[in-house]
């Protein structure tokens, strides 16, 4: 049987070395620029073409785009819709990835820790951003809130601390570890099916069919996710709690 | 597991970050900003379409009001002209019937003293004629030689004896 991980390995496609780093490109750099090419095609409308009696693609647009717009103002507030493109950027990134990574023979960026790591950095420094930008050195008041007991204080700012840097640990591993895991049950069902034959085959491709259908959820649960966590982290640098 | 390999540490932390980049400027600068603001349109479009329903339900219920109590007033003035009208058809009535009466009661007094005034004439020429017949019969009865004059005065005197 074929190794379920070996989907996982990123191939150079084009080397590229830059300063002793290599930036090469790999099948998952490509991807990620379809993601962004798909998102764009997707999202992107001239004027000209938006109408006020929408068609079907311009009302799923708006319906995302109010979407994200109503989440921002839920957990932000009034500031919330200045932060709306980098959320949904962020969304859709993750959300392309996810999907175009679904199409089969594809790879998935966001299997990559390195990838889901480097987006949830970004958007961790950018709420850590918003605060010192909105609050100045008083955003650091965030590791002991007004109102801890000043006895309270050696014991709150390490588990603070240690709060804030599993923010973007988790943003990285949970995405990372879903989409990973999606991928692996597929890929393990796969070759189930295609050892069985066509005389057993026929089970555990009717569970591929089902996780398919699953992953396909999951690849917009976990977008949704990712951003609304993000949004949650700007709103707490924003209200400083 | 392939994911943690270091390898391509470097590459993927720099491809996601560029890609999410031109991505995010994509977006902020192509994408979101017309989809705003045709949403701020359809959004300020329907609040104007509401609000101008709003406006015509508000003078169209005016206008209601308004003919409601112009339709009030002419009733009030057409019962008013209505009632005059009774009023000044009821006084001619009986103006009417006054000078009816008064004209009847005319005619009627004025019929009695025409029939006075003919019975008294008739009486006179009755008596004319009594006189008349009288001398008539008193001539037939005497047949004598008493000249025209002297029978008249003596049934004249006799006349006055009676009358």
């Amino acid at each position: 049987m074929e190794n379920p991980l070996h989907h996982f390995e990123l191939h150079t496609l084009v080397p590229i070395q830059i300063g002793g780093l290599d930036l090469s490109i790999t099948q998952g750099v490509v991807m990620m620029w379809l993601a962004v090419a798909a998102a764009f095609a997707v999202l992107f409308f001239p004027a000209a073409r938006l109408k006020l009696v929408p068609g079907r693609r311009q009302s799923l647009v708006e319906m995302a785009v109010v979407f994200l717009r109503d989440m921002t103002v839920e957990l932000i507030g009034k500031k919330g819709p200045r932060f709306l493109p980098i959320l949904a950027a962020l969304f859709f990134f993750v959300l392309f990835c996810n999907l175009l990574g679904l199409i089969p023979g594809t790879f998935t960026a966001t299997s990559q820790i390195f990838v889901t790591g480097a987006l949830a950095v970004t958007a961790y420094l950018v709420s850590v951003g918003v605060g010192l930008k909105y609050h100045g050195l008083h955003y650091f008041k965030i590791f002991a809130p007004t109102g801890t007991p000043s006895w309270l204080v050696p014991l709150m700012v390490p588990i603070e601390v240690i709060s804030h840097l599993a923010r973007p640990l988790s943003l990285a591993l949970r995405l990372f570890a879903n989409m990973t895991a999606g991928h692996t049950i597929l890929a393990v069902l796969f070759s189930l099916t295609v050892s069985l034959g066509i005389v057993l085959g026929w089970l555990p491709f009717g569970f591929t069919v089902a996780i398919y259908l699953l992953e396909f959820a999951v690849a917009f649960i976990q977008a949704y996710i990712f951003t609304i966590l993000t949004t949650v982290y700007i709103g707490d640098a924003v209200h400083l709690h | 597991m392939p994911q943690f390999d270091v390898h391509f540490l470097a590459s993927s932390v720099f491809w996601s970050v560029v890609s999410f980049a031109i991505l995010l400027y994509l977006l902020a600068k192509y994408a979101l900003p017309p989809v705003l603001k045709a949403l701020d349109e359809r959004e300020q479009s329907i609040r104007q379409t509401i609000n101008e329903a709003q406006r015509l339900k508000v003078e169209g219920e005016n206008l209601i009001k308004e003919y409601e109590e112009k339709l009030a007033a002419i009733r009030k003035e057409s019962q008013e002209i209505l009632d005059g009208a009774r009023l000044q058809a009821q006084r001619l009535l009986e103006t009417n019937e006054r000078e009816t009466r008064a004209r009847a009661e005319k005619i009627l007094s004025d019929a009695k003293e025409e029939i006075e005034r003919e019975t008294a004439r008739a009486i006179r020429e009755v008596r004319g004629h009594a006189a008349s017949l009288a001398l008539a019969a008193t001539e037939q009865i005497l047949r004598k030689k008493v000249d025209d004059g002297d029978q008249r005065r003596l049934v004249e005197d006799f006349l006055r004896q009676i009358g």
